[in-house]
């Protein structure tokens, strides 16, 4: 715990990004992709805009499992509660794909195991649509997230286009196909 | 009935590409595939925006007048067009090569794959900035 704290947690954050980053470049066609994106109000750790800017639109938040607090095998009541507060926030989020990432900062932490209450959580109130869970322990030489619920696709909107076209516009990607 | 006919070339053309996506890591191994499998994402591209943009009748025979035929039909209109027709017809000129030649002499695959992906980035754009119908839903 000690040792963590000493490490920026700033920068166990930005490998984060980058890996969620690198998973959605090989998960997305030819995606466009934005860090720490202000949109419409919401403050998203990576933004991901496929089809060269023109497709779907994927948000997402990092959940940092802070280190100190007691777990059990995988289950965590204080990872619990910061994640289902994060799906209640994010699922009101104006995008087509929406993921969490639990991010831990601990070696060899076992990995974070969601319990049905959060997996029910994460569906839209009408079953069209799915937050997905990441995790990431970004201890790991070679961090890549894990899947540990498949994002699916929320319902589109004139709003989400409109959004998505002003974005693309008035920001410089990331990372995108370029010349 | 064009919007059903672009996305049936888009989504052609998409399934292609997600193909190049699955393999390019691979290229040392599947080096005719994955270009094949650009080239005919590309070739899918451009007749999803023939048919938006007019063409009446695609064949399957003549790719390289089919490239002269989207450029036709993108003459002054705001979508960077020579970066695009020119793109797809380089693909489009070794595509027998890559299927029939005997040997893969002087072949830059990295660069094929690099060319198909970045005609698809700039068809997607030009799809939505032509306003093709059916463009953005498909």
């Amino acid at each position: 715990m000690g040792e963590v704290q000493e490490l920026d947690i700033q920068h166990f954050l930005g490998r984060a990004k980058n890996a969620v980053q690198s998973f959605l470049i090989r998960k997305l066609l030819i995606p466009k992709i934005y860090l720490d994106a202000a949109w419409n109000g919401w403050n998203l750790d990576v933004l991901a805009i496929d089809r060269a800017g023109v497709g779907d639109v994927h948000g997402v938040q990092l959940v940092l499992w802070e280190p100190g607090h007691s777990d059990n095998n995988g289950h965590s009541s204080f990872l619990e509660k910061a994640v289902s507060a994060a799906v209640e926030e994010l699922i009101g989020f104006p995008g087509h794909f929406k993921y969490l990432t639990v991010v831990c900062i601990e070696p060899d932490k076992q990995q974070w195991i969601p319990s049905r209450a959060i997996k029910n959580q994460s569906l839209a109130a009408d079953g069209v649509g799915r937050v997905g869970l990441l995790y990431l322990n970004v201890t790991e030489d070679d961090a890549q997230p894990d899947v540990l619920l498949k994002a699916e696709r929320f319902r589109s909107s004139k709003e989400i286009i409109e959004l998505s076209d002003r974005y693309v516009a008035e920001h410089t990607a990331n990372w995108e196909v370029r010349e | 009935m064009i919007t059903v006919q672009v996305q049936h070339y888009l989504s052609r053309a998409r399934d292609f590409l997600q193909g190049v996506d699955l393999l390019k890591d691979d290229l040392d191994e599947y080096k005719y595939s994955t270009a094949l499998l650009g080239i005919h994402a590309a070739i899918s591209y451009c007749d999803a925006m023939r048919i938006g943009l007019g063409s009446e009748k695609l064949s399957s025979e003549d790719h390289l007048s089919a490239a002269a035929d989207l450029k036709s039909h993108l003459g002054g209109r705001n979508c960077d067009a020579d970066k695009g027709t020119n793109r797809l017809q380089r693909l489009l000129r070794i595509k027998s090569k890559i299927a029939y030649g005997p040997y893969a002499s002087g072949l830059d695959f990295g660069r094929i794959v690099q060319d198909a992906v970045r005609f698809a980035a700039w068809a997607e754009l030009a799809g939505k900035t032509l306003k093709i119908e059916g463009w953005r839903d498909g």
